[in-house]
């Protein structure tokens, strides 16, 4: 199963060793850091879930299955909650390798659902699909 | 006929065909504006939260027109109780049907742009900012982001109020405006991702009824008072401050909170809390682009320190905690 980080209207910034997601279709933002910015970021890059594991058990000294076995369930996670999707993987970085020290935690991400009343507001975020349908008088303009 | 080419035609129309009643010019963040209403109501609307004067040059010919002046329906899209967003051939244009319907559009390359009001009438907050989506359109491919937040600065420079609404940023940048520091918003301002700098988009602000008596000597006696979904607000206009309508370099993002501080404190935050407290409103609110704004944030976000500012219980302190931690930096 390919997994990608490019998920539409979900937009993605890196700050050093941190990464905010925003997902402009339900108002939700979210806060990855350590090793769930890593995991993500590793996916990013095009990396397995068996490839990040062993990174992160290699940057932390850890234990590779358990490790793994964490990415996983972080990783179904994520794509219960729409942060990453199957689909086309994103292009393969050359170079990766976590950037984690110390013991290993268990990654998780931060949820800030506090913004979904901007929603009310029915907002458009950019030019959808359907463009700017005139009504049928023009069309034949 | 496309879309784009039907609204180019209108506009085109609007600019050949409508009368101006009231003429004015204002500068609103970078760029210089020549704004024409179609009617004296239009322009009592919309001309109080403009910074008026002479620009050096004209970035932008807009107009202002109700359904009584042009008949714009036939730009309408079809499923009209839907927001639609349109970016084709230099044409960029916005219909906003929730609440009260808004029509923007710009033909980028002539640089002339038009607001339709179908009902006449506009809501309170795109009264105090007026077709800032259209200003938005021009700052594509600049360095420049109309970012929600307030700014206010001084001869240390300017601080950024991050935040969503009710955490303080109006509060906190009219406490400093009153103790004489330089305005250039409460709600949206123009910063230069690239260089920091930061302009003011409006001379607007809108105040809770709890903050009259603290900022009476900004109430006018025209001040109106909106009531929307029941928050009422003092519609501001701080065009008396004249010079003090200004911009400056940004020197620190300060995210108001209140966390019952009495005296306004400072906590260190990051970056990724600058980014995450400018974003929401910002990408809500400009439509268009949204990987672009959201790349310019982040950059504006990592362009000076960030702290969380516990306000305080009372805003006349906010001035002089803003000065020393500004002068710290």
């Amino acid at each position: 199963m390919a997994l990608t980080t490019s998920v539409p209207l979900l937009i993605s910034q890196q700050f050093d060793s941190e990464v905010v997601l925003a997902n402009y279709q339900n108002g939700v933002y979210y806060n990855l850091d350590g090793s769930a910015a890593q995991v993500w970021l590793g996916l990013k890059a095009n990396r397995t879930v068996e490839e990040i594991g062993s990174a992160l058990a290699a940057a932390t000294g850890g234990d590779v299955p358990s490790i793994t076995q964490q990415v996983q369930a972080f990783v179904d996670g994520m794509l219960a909650e729409g942060l990453i999707a199957e689909g086309a993987a994103d292009a393969r970085a050359e170079m990766w390798a976590p950037m984690l020290s110390g013991a290993f935690v268990a990654p998780e991400f931060q949820r800030f659902d506090n913004l979904r009343e901007l929603l009310l507001m029915d907002p458009v975020h950019d030019a959808g699909e359907e463009g700017w349908p005139l009504r049928e008088t023009n069309e034949s303009k | 006929m496309k879309a784009s080419d039907l609204i180019r035609q209108e506009i085109a129309s609007v600019f050949a065909r409508t009368t101006v009643a009231v003429d004015a010019q204002a500068r609103c963040g970078p760029f210089g504006l020549n704004l024409g209403f179609a009617s004296r109501d239009l322009a009592s609307m919309f001309l109080p939260a403009y910074i008026q004067g002479t620009p050096g040059t004209i970035d932008l010919d807009l107009r202002f027109i109700a359904a009584d002046h042009h008949d714009l329906s036939a730009l309408v899209p079809e499923a009209a109780e839907k927001p639609r967003l349109l970016i084709e051939d230099g044409i960029y244009s916005v219909w906003q049907p929730a609440v009260i319907p808004v029509l923007y559009a710009v033909d980028l390359a002539a640089r002339r742009g038009i607001a339709w009001l179908p009902k006449g009438e506009a809501p309170p907050w795109i009264r105090s900012r007026p077709a800032i989506s259209l200003i938005h359109a021009l700052m594509h491919d600049t360095p420049w982001c109309a970012v929600h937040g307030a700014a206010v600065g001084r001869d240390a420079g300017f601080t950024l109020l991050a935040g969503e609404g009710h955490s303080g940023k109006t509060t906190a940048a009219l406490a400093c405006t009153k103790a004489g520091w330089l305005y250039a918003g409460d709600d949206f301002v123009a910063v230069n991702s690239a260089t920091g700098r930061i302009e003011p988009l409006f001379c607007s602000a809108r105040l809770r009824p709890a903050l009259v008596e603290t900022f009476q000597s900004f109430i006018g006696e025209t001040t109106a008072v909106s009531d929307f979904n029941g928050e009422p607000r003092h519609e501001l206009s701080l065009a008396d401050l004249g010079d003090r309508i200004g911009g400056g370099r940004l020197r620190a993002t300060f995210i108001p909170r209140r966390r019952g501080a009495a005296s306004p404190e400072f906590t260190p935050a990051k970056q990724s809390d600058a980014f995450r407290a400018l974003l929401p409103t910002t990408a809500y609110e400009l439509p268009g682009w949204p990987n672009e704004i959201a790349a310019k944030v982040a950059k504006i976000a990592g362009l000076a320190p960030v702290f969380f500012a516990d306000t305080g219980t009372a805003p006349m302190q906010i001035p002089a905690a803003f000065a020393q931690k500004l002068d710290q930096l």
